[in-house]
């Protein structure tokens, strides 16, 4: 699925009161402090605050750890 | 929790809270909260304070390995070093910008304010939406805050190296050089509102 299959799908079934967009981005993944999209796009992140990864995003492999 | 370089953002102030109500960043993206507080405040009668979802065991031990990784790391400490590192380059940010009006934080909890005039101080949610959108197309990921929609909100990792905030800092530069000689793409700004 790329990334404007993914933002049409998601405008088709989820609610705009549960949506503030900025721009147009789909996360695949995250790692540390960078957030990588569908098109393989890099970003480093300065909004973790929202997302509350406040030690980053997969830390050390602790999601498996859980 | 953390990010302002003390647990709390009371711990700055010579204050003793009566209750701490800790809420999602406990979890470090599990959802849980807790209220901390003296027995004699919480202990009113048997039973008042029950949840369904109380002590749920993943999230709970999610918590836990976020306090010991935010412990073992060292990440407060780093969040205020690199948070007056962060602040300290957007200081010289704003020296080269009339548009950025203040830039105010505690370590990594920072807002850099745009104004159409320093002495006016009229916001300008325009050109704040139009930054951070360039900053998206650049390879930052920013949002903006605040009643006028005119703030950008810095709230990284606390994780953020030197060398990161070097980079966040010459995107943020390059995108306000873009707003200044109108190469941003207005049209495609328009279409994602933001708040």
């Amino acid at each position: 699925m790329n990334q404007d299959t993914l933002l049409s799908a998601e405008d088709k079934v989820i609610s705009n009161a549960l949506k503030i967009r900025f721009y147009p981005i789909a996360v695949a993944s995250a790692f540390g402090t960078r957030l990588t999209d569908e098109a393989c796009v890099s970003y480093l992140d300065l909004s973790a605050g929202w997302a509350v990864a406040g030690i980053g995003y997969g830390q050390n492999g602790e999601v498996v750890l859980l | 929790m953390g990010r302002t370089g003390k647990w709390f953002s009371f711990d700055h102030y010579n204050l003793s809270p009566d209750a701490v109500v800790l809420g999602k960043s406990l979890g470090a993206g599990l959802p849980i909260s807790a209220v901390v507080a003296r027995k004699e405040l919480l202990d009113t009668g048997n039973g008042v304070h029950m949840f369904t979802a109380s002590g749920n065991p993943l999230c709970s031990m999610a918590a836990w390995e976020n306090i010991a990784i935010l412990e073992e790391e060292r990440l407060i400490e780093n969040a205020a070093e690199n948070g007056a590192y962060f602040l300290q380059m957007l200081e010289e940010l704003k020296q080269k910008y009339e548009w950025i009006g203040d830039v105010r934080g505690r370590g990594l909890a920072i807002g850099i304010e745009l104004v159409e005039d320093r002495s006016t101080k009229a916001p300008s949610a325009g050109k704040t939406a139009a930054v951070c959108y360039r900053c998206f197309e650049l390879g930052l990921i920013v949002f903006y805050v605040g009643i006028h929609s005119n703030v950008i909100e810095i709230t990284p990792p606390l994780t953020i190296s030197k060398q990161e905030i070097d980079l966040a800092v010459s995107i943020l530069d390059q995108a306000f050089k873009d707003l200044e000689s109108n190469s941003i793409d207005m049209e495609k700004v328009k279409q994602y509102a933001g708040w």
